[in-house]
This record gives structure tokens, C-alpha cells and sequence, in this order.
């Protein structure tokens, strides 16, 4: 009975191969020739839709990097060297640009050379074939047209000649559009912003470019792509790289698309537009400032083999760390990097043109430290508002004289900061030690990363080993770097005691904040005193930081805010780091501000104060700006 | 081992296997190779050159690791398997209600995720509840009765059941052949089993009412293609052109267009017998059936050979699961059948599938191999 039951098991099997082998016989030989002609109908094909970048605005929402249509005019090179004048063909596009001739020719030319050297190396017959497939691609041979030169094009095409081979219009050229990156406020504030480039060839080839971006394919490199290189474009890449879209679907041999078959689109997501906390207009006007200033240092007393005079300017909101304006001298424009890259990016050009120096650039700070000195002595309870150290205008360390600015006679603190006293803060910084002048520099950010999200230098406060380091150290010469941001960061500390934000350049950053263990009323004598350094009798600043509002030719109205100068010394003799540090207004701060002038022969007061002057000035005397300085006015 | 001891051994365990079955078996497994290659194909859109995907050398691993078990499963002796049948099937049951807490894969819960391998307990399932099946029917008289036949029924649905809500129709869809096959060839009545068929037919709209909207589609566009020629019936209308166009000799290995261009959907799972379809050919796809149709012609051969009721319980089991895999997975590629996802094995790609099979196959030469002397009729029955 078994073996009965497994012969119809074996039959029930053998019919159902049977069942299959019909059903392929059907399929295969006798449907095959019309399926095989569907299948060779059928190609599948895919096609990206280009996405756009994200936009980068201000504060206020204006557009400081944007996409513009540019279009290129591509060749097809096989048409084209059928024509029966080639000559007349470039004369007539040239014409239609209003371009000498040459232009065209010695594109094509160009596109002929550059065709040859990507032909594969290998069999003649192979270099050949390649050749041939390329001349029939479209190659771009002018690129960059604007939109009115394209419309030109398209309204004179016709009087081009055509390449017509048994009736059939075979195309010449084609117009492409392509997407570039362009800046409307040209040399406004490009280390921020930052340079798009093409990616390499190297990193193309890296997986973790090909295949970054949450493994979207959609969203990876291509060989062509821009990729952001400094700034907020490299920062925010992730963001501002948008994913390409893409149609699906399935054409036949004559390239027209398969009805019935299903087409799929994918509508292209835009990159994230990007907000900086930077006010465009305060940029422009502080840089126009610090331009102005450096090309008057300049002009009034560089001496020839000097090192080139350059600057850096950050106002930052002490309440949420927003960076307003990082201003940075010399700049370069964005539209124009890529012409100009080979003077900015020489080694001989000593200014450094694309070195963001309100972040990165390290300097010492000078008495812009007596700030800290102070600071750490109330805080520490070493010294008090009322302490008082004898000035004769010089210091006596072992055999060493330390010159003061002058005989000060005996002074105590507020008006030590006002008339930036350095025997003042040399007892005082020897009273405190090097240590806790250490740990308070850096517990107000000063020689730590102020945790931008963008590139920054850290800097660092030296640690004193002697008694004549933590002599330098109080009065902010020797090693100690300090970036212009770190400068801002600390005098907001001081603007509203104890609170150390985060800076940040974007909107989307989260605002965190610090806490310093201060205590307010301490630290206002040292208010006090740089309040005095601009409104005092005696201040170092008082000179050249005045900020009045005119009203028909009259001041009428004062600022009233707090700065303290620094003269930092160089390697070379009389050639100094200028520096102005603050904050405004002085009774409820809204900004703190760092000025820095790189290589001058000017003192903190002379070089750095103007600029901030000159800045504020604007700022007070235009009322929609206003604002950002309003508050106490006398 | 001395030289002599290991010939000994070699004799005992390797002489006496169905060479035939084994040499076709690994035929049929070469060939899904070549074409798990020639289906991972894909054109690098920039540089417009070709390269291969890890799949075939995966699978090639797998092919190594699944041999490793097939010799130790070849080496045990059965019996002692045969006293394991039960623990096996709670393992078993377990493991597919541990499916349940994982996480899904494609909105879809049938895979443990083992660093990076994926272990499909359904697969397995089957050779379990074959060689359940046969240890509870081996010395059984009472399914010759209605009521006997109570047991296998729960036996099968348990797991049945746990398969079906995971979802996976098309492993869930092979269990019920393997009962009927176990239980006719064990001797129950053909009436009984005619009549539990047709009631099941007469249930099956409720069936239909009760499938997941995707499976519902799947039916209708097999009866009408067309119709869901934008979703589902895609697939198989293009696996069908792909099959036809092969034509009498085929495109040639890695020349189909259907293939190369991405028609064909799931081709290196499901769908590699379109692919062996189009580039092969008439030819290949009849020498294939001839192929799998000598697997089974020998498996039912050891069956018929053997006098262990458990050992040709279980030959006819794992010929029968193979043989409606086969049938339902070329089936589907050609258009016989509703799509359900089955991978076709041996050739298909994936791990789980390739293992469970050769697991099975060696349960079966390993019947072939012990002949194992009984005391009772020739029909036990």
C-alpha cells in the first residue's frame, strides 16, 4: 500500500513539472518572439532632477548667499564639424554674445583638447570609439551666461547655420541651465558665509563622502557637486545640501516614455535655508569702520618693512551669546574668490586675505587683562575696591625696572582700570598669583573655545612659573592668545556678571548659557572704572570713543558705555596689537564688543577705539539701529 | 585516525550516500550562484561600468556553512534526531513567537536580526514539523479514523497559524501539502483527506476576507494582470516577459535586458528563476525541472527503499516540501500562480532558505544511507 501511495505521490509530482513545462513551452517558444520584442522596446530609464542649496540670511532675513540660473551652451561636436561652415557658425554665436569670434573658436578648440586627454588609454580602436561617444554628448563650451545672453541666443538660433542631413534637424548646440552660488553683498562677511568648492576627485572616491548624508543616495555626491569649504557652508553642509529628485519610468527605442508603465517622480527637496545671528547692515557698517581706520593707520604711520596692519571686530548680544558682527580685514569677495584665488591664497601676501580673524586669529590681549586681574582679585577677596597701591611710574622686580605710563601716584582700582595703571595691577597680580589669574582668564572664556559652530582658534593663558611670568601675565603681555571672540565673550561676562553664552553663528544653534560664580556688586568698581576709561577725565579712551547723537550739526545726546584699552607688545619695537574691549550700554548692556589692529604703531586708545567710535556713531545716529545701543543717554 | 579508520569511516558514511541526488544537488546550487551573480549586476550610473553586488560570495559562504551542517546531519545517525522531533518542534514553535518582539524589517516581523545575519525561523519550521509529523504518525493506526486525525491537524496549525500572522503566506502556504503528503503516505484514508480539502475550499472566501489589503491585490492581479499593471501585477508581468523573451537558447548568462535593466523585481530572491528563464532559456529552464525532478525521483526512491517507518515518513516529507516549493515559486514567475513570496531552493538567494534545504536533504540521504533492519510487514500498517 505504501509503495502504491508513493507512485501516485510521484505522479501527482510529475504532473505538476509537466504543468510547468507546458506553461514554459507556451511562454518560450511559442510567445517568445513577441515577448522578446517587448522586452527589447523596453529600456528603463532614470533621470535626476537637480535640487537647490539652502539660502543663508541674516538676522532679519536678508539674503546673503542665494542660487542664480547660469547657462551654459553646449556643442555637439559630431553635428557641428558637419556643418558645411563651421567658421560661420562661431561668427554667429560670437555675434549673438557680442563676442569676438576667437571666443567660440578657441572654446571649441578647448573642449577638442580636453576630449582627447579623458579618451581611455589602451587599443587605438578603443580610443576611438570613446572619442566618437563623446563628440556626440553635449559638451559645454561657454559657461556662466547670464539669462539676457541666453534669451539672445534663443531669439537669433535661427540664423545660425543647421546641420539639416536628409531632412532631419540635427542639433548643434544646446543650452543647459545650471545653478551657481552668488552673493549679493559681495564682500560682506565671506569668512563667515564661506567658500563653495567642487569636491575632489580623492574625496569623491572616499566612501564617507559618496555615502554620507544618512546613506540617502539621493542625496550624495556626485563627481561635479559643490561642497561648502569654510564658514557656514561647510558647518551646515548637512542642512543646506538639499536631496535630488528623480524620475523613474521606462522608455522605448525611439526615447518616448512607455505609457501603462509605471513613471515615478520624486520631487527634489530643497536644501534648509540657514540663519545667521549676524545684522547685516552692523557688518557692513563695522567693516566699512575698520577698513576706514586700517587705511588711515596706514597712510599716517606705516613705516615701510612693517608688517601689514590688519583687524578684526566681533559685537556679540551678551544675554544669548548671538554673534552680531564678526568683522574681519582684509576680505575678499565670494563672487570673485575663484578669479582672484591666486593672490589671496599666496604665500606672500603676508595680510592672510582669507584667514577669519575675528575667531581665528590669536593674540595677546594686554591691559585689555587688567579687566581679569581685577576680576579675580574682588572675587577672591585679595584686593578690594578701595585698595590702594603707590604709582612713581615704575616697578622694581629683582633687578628689573618695569615702566609705567607714568607717575600715578597712589591710585586704587577704578581708577587704576581708567588710567590703566600697571603698577596697580602688577601688585595686584603678585598678591593673586599666576594660578588664580590662570583660572579666572579662562573661567571667562578667555584661552578656552568659546563653542562657536564655526572654526575657531582656543588661544590659551599661560601657566606662570615665576614670579615675572605672573608679572606679564597681569598686565596681558607675553604668551597669552587670545581670538577677538574670546575678548567680546569675557566682556559680556561683564556686562551681566556671571552669564558666559555660547557664541553662535546660527540661529539654529540652542542658545546655552554658563554660569561664573560672581557676585554683581563686587565687580562694579571694575564697571565703574571702564566706564571711566571713555566718560572719565582721566580715561584712555577718552579722547577718540566719544559716541554723541547729532541732531542739525549739534551733539545732543551721549552714549554712555565701558571699554578698556590694550596696547599688546610684538617682536618688533614699537609695532603693537591694538586693542578696545567692551560693552554697551553701560546700565542695561545689550552688546560687548572686542576691536583688535593688528601691527600698528598706535595704542589701544589711538588705533582700536576709532573704529568702534566710528561704528556706534552710525549705529546711534540711525534710528532703526538704534536700538542695539539704546538704553542710558545722558 | 589512522589512514585505515578514516576509509572505514569514509565508507560508512560517504560510499553509501545517493551520490546522484547529492551531484544534482549541488548542480542546481552552482547554477543559483551563477545566477545570484549575473542578477546582482548594477551599473554605476556616472562611470556607466559594471560590478557586482556581495551577494554572490554570501551566498557562496552560505553554500560553505550550509554543507558543514549537511555532513553532520549526514553523520548522525536519524534515530537519534527521531528522539528529538518534539523538543525540536517547541523550539520551534518558540522561536516563532519570539518573532513577534523583534524588531521589524521592512514592516515585516519573520527575521531575528543576528548582528547582521538574518535567521528566518519559518525556514526551519518546515524540516521541524516534517519530522514532528513523522515521529507522531510512525506507529500510529488511529488516523485512519476522522478523529485520529485531529492530532496532525493541530500539529501543523499551531505553527501554521504563528507563519501566517507574521506575515509570510508563501512559507505558510508549504505546510499543508507536507501534512497531506505525511498523512496519505502514512496510510490515511484518501476519502478523509478529499473531504477535509473541500471543506477548505468552501472556507476560502472567508479566507480572502481575512488577507492583508497587499495579499487581496496579489490574487486579483493574478487572475487579471493588467489591470494592476501599475502596482502589483508589475512584477509578474515583467518576470513573465522576462521568462518569454529568453526564447528557445536565452540571452545568454548576464545578457538579459530584463534582467539588466531592473525589470525584474526581487531577482536575486524570489524571481532568479526569471532570470534563468531569460538568459537561458527554454533549455535551461527544462534542464533545471529535470534537475529538481531527479532530486525527487531518488528522495522518493530512499522512501521506497527504506522499511523505517519514521526514515520514509520522512524522505516523502522533505520530497514533498521541496517539490510544492518548486512548484509554487516557478509558478508564481511564470504566472500559474498568485504571487506569494517563496524563495525556489537551492537556487535562490538567502541564507535561511539555502540551510533549512540542505538540512532537509541530509535528513534524506541519511535515511538512504542506514538501512535499519525492522521487525514488521512490509506495510506496517
Amino acid at each position: 500500500m505504501f509503495h502504491r501511495r508513493l507512485v501516485i505521490l510521484l505522479v501527482l509530482i510529475s504532473v505538476m513539472m509537466l504543468v510547468i513545462i507546458g506553461r514554459l513551452f507556451h511562454l518560450q517558444i511559442l510567445q517568445g518572439e513577441h515577448y522578446l520584442d517587448i522586452a527589447r522596446r523596453k529600456i528603463a530609464y532614470q533621470q535626476d532632477i537637480e535640487t537647490t542649496r539652502g539660502l543663508i540670511l541674516d538676522r532679519t532675513g536678508r539674503v546673503l548667499a542665494t542660487n542664480e540660473k547660469q547657462y551654459d551652451v553646449c556643442i555637439y561636436l559630431r553635428n557641428y564639424e558637419r556643418l558645411d561652415d563651421p567658421q560661420a557658425w562661431c561668427a554667429g554665436l560670437a555675434a549673438l554674445l557680442d563676442r569676438p569670434t576667437s571666443d567660440v573658436t578657441d572654446a571649441i578648440e578647448k573642449v577638442e583638447e580636453h576630449l582627447r586627454t579623458l579618451a581611455p588609454e589602451g587599443p587605438e580602436w578603443r580610443r576611438q570609439a570613446e572619442l566618437k561617444y563623446l563628440r556626440r554628448r553635449p559638451q559645454v563650451i561657454l559657461s556662466g551666461l547670464s539669462w539676457e545672453e541666453m534669451r539672445g541666443i534663443r531669439l537669433g538660433e535661427h540664423q545660425l547655420p543647421q546641420y539639416v542631413p536628409r531632412g532631419v534637424l540635427r542639433p548643434v548646440f544646446t543650452l543647459r541651465d545650471a545653478l551657481v552660488r552668488r552673493y549679493p553683498c559681495d564682500d560682506l562677511a565671506p569668512h563667515i558665509i564661506g567658500r563653495l568648492a567642487r569636491i575632489n576627485p580623492e574625496e569623491y572616491k572616499d566612501k564617507g563622502y559618496r555615502f554620507s548624508f544618512d546613506g540617502s543616495e539621493l542625496k550624495r555626491f556626485r563627481e561635479s557637486d559643490l561642497i561648502g569649504r569654510s564658514g557656514v557652508e561647510a558647518r551646515y553642509e548637512r542642512l543646506l545640501r538639499g536631496a535630488r529628485g528623480r524620475l523613474r519610468g521606462v522608455k522605448d527605442v525611439r526615447e518616448e516614455v512607455v505609457t501603462g508603465m509605471p513613471t515615478t517622480r520624486r520631487e527634489p527637496v530643497p536644501g534648509r535655508d540657514i540663519k545667521l545671528t549676524i545684522d547685516a547692515r552692523l557688518q557692513r557698517l563695522a567693516e566699512r569702520a575698520l577698513d576706514d581706520v586700517i587705511a588711515e593707520l596706514i597712510r599716517k604711520d606705516r613705516q615701510a618693512g612693517d608688517p601689514p596692519v590688519c583687524g578684526a571686530f566681533v559685537l556679540i548680544d551678551p544675554h544669548n551669546g548671538d554673534v552680531l558682527v564678526a568683522a574681519s580685514s582684509p576680505r575678499y569677495n565670494l563672487n570673485t574668490v575663484i578669479k582672484n584665488w591666486r593672490t589671496l591664497a599666496a604665500k606672500s601676501n603676508l595680510a592672510r586675505p582669507l584667514w577669519h580673524r575675528a575667531t581665528m586669529g590669536t593674540y595677546p590681549i594686554g591691559s585689555v587683562f587688567k579687566v581679569i586681574v581685577a576680576t579675580a582679585g574682588l572675587e577672591e577677596n585679595i584686593i578690594s575696591g578701595h585698595t590702594e597701591f603707590t604709582c612713581h611710574g615704575a616697578f622694581f622686580h629683582g633687578n628689573q625696572i618695569l615702566r609705567c605710563t607714568g607717575p600715578h601716584g597712589s591710585i586704587e582700582l577704578s581708577q587704576a582700570i581708567e588710567r590703566s595703571c600697571n603698577v596697580y595691577f602688577w601688585n595686584a597680580g603678585l598678591r593673586i598669583g599666576g594660578k588664580k589669574l590662570k583660572k579666572w582668564a579662562e573661567l571667562m572664556g578667555l584661552g578656552v573655545p568659546a563653542h562657536a559652530d564655526l572654526g575657531e582658534a582656543r588661544g590659551g593663558i599661560p601657566v606662570s612659573r615665576s614670579s615675572g611670568d605672573t608679572l606679564n601675565l597681569a598686565v596681558g603681555q607675553g604668551r597669552i592668545l587670545c581670538t577677538p571672540l574670546q575678548v567680546a565673550r569675557m566682556m559680556g561676562s561683564l556686562a551681566l556678571p556671571g552669564k558666559l553664552p555660547e557664541a553662535r553663528f546660527c540661529t539654529r544653534k540652542p542658545i546655552r548659557i554658563h554660569r561664573i560664580d560672581m557676585h554683581p556688586h563686587r565687580i562694579n568698581v571694575i564697571r565703574w572704572g571702564m566706564r571711566d576709561v571713555i566718560h572719565g577725565r582721566r580715561g584712555t579712551a577718552r579722547k577718540t570713543a566719544r559716541v554723541y547723537r547729532h541732531e542739525r550739526g549739534r551733539e545732543v545726546e551721549e552714549l554712555i558705555y565701558a571699554g578698556k584699552t590694550g596696547t599688546a607688545q610684538t617682536r618688533r619695537k614699537d609695532v603693537y596689537h591694538a586693542w578696545f574691549a567692551g560693552f554697551a550700554p553701560f546700565k542695561t548692556p545689550k552688546i560687548a564688543f572686542a576691536c583688535v589692529i593688528e601691527n600698528t604703531r598706535g595704542s589701544g586708545g589711538g588705533a582700536a577705539a576709532p573704529v568702534v567710535q566710528k561704528l556706534f556713531e552710525k549705529v546711534f545716529n540711525t534710528p532703526d539701529l538704534a536700538p542695539y545701543l539704546s538704553g542710558e543717554t545722558r | 585516525m589512522s589512514f585505515g579508520r578514516l576509509s572505514q569511516w569514509a565508507s560508512r558514511h560517504l560510499l553509501k550516500i545517493d551520490w546522484l541526488l547529492f551531484t544534482a544537488v549541488l548542480v542546481i546550487c552552482a547554477i543559483g550562484v551563477a545566477f545570484i551573480w549575473s542578477a546582482s549586476l548594477r551599473m554605476n550610473e556616472q562611470t556607466a561600468d559594471w560590478h557586482v553586488t556581495t551577494q554572490p560570495v554570501r551566498q557562496m559562504m552560505w553554500l560553505g556553512i550550509s554543507l558543514v551542517v549537511f555532513v553532520i546531519v549526514l553523520v548522525l545517525p536519524y534515530t537519534i534526531l527521531m528522539r528529538f522531533s518534539y523538543l525540536f518542534y517547541v523550539i520551534g514553535i518558540v522561536l516563532l513567537i519570539g518573532v513577534f518582539f523583534q524588531p521589524p524589517i521592512k514592516q515585516v516581523r519573520r527575521w531575528y536580526n543576528l548582528g547582521g545575519v538574518l535567521f528566518q525561523p519559518s525556514e526551519y519550521m518546515k524540516v521541524i514539523l516534517i519530522m514532528t509529523l513523522a515521529r507522531y504518525l510512525m506507529y500510529r493506526e488511529n488516523y485512519r479514523t476522522l478523529k485520529g486525525l485531529l492530532g496532525p491537524f493541530v500539529l501543523t496549525l499551531a505553527p501554521l497559524l504563528l507563519v501566517v500572522k507574521e506575515p509570510d503566506l508563501g512559507t505558510a502556504i508549504v505546510f499543508v501539502p507536507i501534512l497531506f503528503a505525511l498523512l496519505y503516505a502514512a496510510g490515511a484514508r484518501a476519502k478523509h483527506l478529499i473531504a477535509v480539502i473541500l471543506i477548505c475550499l468552501l472556507l476560502s472566501p472567508l479566507v480572502y476576507l481575512n488577507l492583508a489589503e497587499y495579499q487581496q491585490k496579489r490574487l486579483t492581479s493574478f487572475i487579471n494582470p493588467q489591470a494592476h499593471a501599475q502596482t502589483a501585477g508589475f512584477q509578474v508581468m515583467n518576470s513573465v516577459c522576462a521568462v518569454a523573451s529568453g526564447g528557445l537558447r536565452g540571452k545568454g548568462w548576464s545578457e538579459g535586458t530584463q534582467n539588466l535593466f531592473d525589470f525584474i523585481p526581487a531577482d536575486r530572491t524570489d524571481f532568479i528563476f526569471a532570470v534563468l528563464g531569460e538568459e537561458w532559456g527554454f533549455l535551461g529552464t527544462v534542464g533545471l525541472l529535470l534537475l529538481y525532478f531527479l532530486i525527487f525521483l531518488c528522495g522518493l526512491g530512499i522512501a521506497k527503499s527504506t522499511r523505517e517507518p519514521y526514515g520514509r515518513l520522512l524522505a516523502v516529507g522533505v520530497v514533498t516540501m521541496l517539490a510544492m516549493q518548486v512548484f509554487i515559486n516557478i509558478g508564481m514567475t511564470i504566472q500559474l500562480m498568485p504571487v506569494t513570496g517563496l524563495p525556489l531552493p537551492l537556487m535562490s538567494y538567502g541564507g535561511s532558505s539555502l540551510l533549512s534545504s540542505f538540512i532537509a536533504l541530509g535528513l534524506l540521504i541519511n535515511v538512504g544511507k542506514n538501512r535499519i533492519p525492522v521487525f514488521a510487514d512490509e506495510d506496517f500498517n
